[in-house]
């Protein structure tokens, strides 16, 4: 392992100061429009936590996400699934929404101001640190789970994301006939 | 494209099933080359997004030799530079990291895959689209270079079949 490799704890990361989103304060969807999880009270939530220059386990990870979708058709109504980005400093609102046309339409982007994505992922005990890997470029380290939350805003399940479409298909599907 | 997303799925699973059997059929959607005693094998990359900087080729490396091996670099003229990387889990926190090489042990085969070790492409010039071909020149400590041209599947395709539709 290259010696350049260091890992900064979320304090660090925190005092970088968001340069780019010069918009309010707080969450954002991928086409600019403000986002609260309280939005989407009434339905299931289906969150994947990452960041688009992540070349390997994030879209396969989407991938995933699209082939459920498509396998729950009609089942999938009252299902929002996203990705949320913990590297938000180059995940614009229209970077993720480019990124997530080549999945699914149906996926939604969250983006937004590091203090606000920061608290989003606490409150599902989602973990992340900036890495520079090389001088030139930095990766996020990031829990890879698929987050899900129950129309009611409680965090019900948290499922593997190495998971086939059809085992996350059928998981999904018991647990929103369950509740 | 609901449906056609579907029909690919079940397509992919299909052809995934006919290659178990044909191997010469999976030629279309992965490519094969040697150095050596150095195999390259079942060769693919993935679209990327326009916005994407980052691309990613996975393969299986295998030394026919008797002695060890290790891929020490990659280029492409794909991108500004191209790395080797490994994904690990630890406590369901991902983590990328770049290797200074790859050892492929004497006698044996190292997979690279979704979710494991791949190749990275840094700084693409343009983005990978589903159908093209993409070119990656592997250097290894003993057998030297070998240069191949990779299928690419669609973004996000666990296993190189996924981007027939």
């Amino acid at each position: 392992m290259r010696a350049g490799v260091f890992a900064i704890g979320l304090a660090v990361l925190l005092s970088f100061a968001s340069p780019a989103p010069a918009a309010a304060a707080g969450l954002t969807d991928q086409n600019g429009a403000p986002f609260t999880l309280e939005q989407l009270r009434g339905r299931w939530v289906l969150l994947a936590f990452g960041y688009t220059h992540c070349p390997d386990v994030c879209p396969t990870g989407l991938y995933t996400l699209a082939q459920t979708l498509n396998l729950l058709g009609p089942k999938a109504d009252k299902l929002t699934a996203g990705f949320v980005s913990v590297d938000p400093e180059r995940d614009t609102p229209a970077v993720l929404k480019d990124y997530l046309a080549l999945f699914h339409d149906k996926l939604i982007g969250v983006t937004g101001d590091l203090a606000a994505v920061d608290e989003l992922a606490v409150r599902h005990r989602v973990k992340y640190a900036k890495v520079q890997v090389t001088p030139d470029h930095y990766a996020m380290d990031h829990t890879a789970s698929f987050i899900l939350v129950s129309p009611t805003g409680e965090q019900v399940s948290r499922l593997h994301h190495g998971l086939k479409p059809e085992a996350l298909a059928d998981k999904l599907q018991q647990v929103m006939s369950r509740q | 494209m609901l449906r056609s997303l579907t029909q690919a799925a079940a397509l992919a699973l299909s052809l995934g099933a006919l290659c178990l059997t044909a191997p010469a059929f999976a030629a279309d959607h992965v490519a094969a080359a040697k150095t050596g005693d150095l195999h390259v094998e079942q060769a693919w990359s993935r679209a990327t997004p326009k916005s994407a900087a980052n691309g990613a080729a996975f393969m299986t490396l295998r030394n026919a030799g008797a002695s060890a091996d290790a891929l020490t670099s990659a280029v492409s003229t794909a991108s500004k530079t191209v790395e080797i990387h490994a994904t690990t889990m630890k406590d369901g926190v991902m983590q990328m990291r770049q290797l200074n090489q790859l050892d492929i042990p004497a006698g044996g085969a190292v997979e690279l895959k979704p979710g494991g070790y791949h190749i990275m492409f840094i700084g693409l010039k343009a983005p990978l689209a589903a159908g093209s071909m993409v070119d990656l020149t592997l250097n290894f400590a003993k057998a030297g270079a070998v240069t191949l041209k990779l299928p690419v599947a669609a973004a996000g395709a666990p296993s190189p079949m996924a981007h027939e539709h």
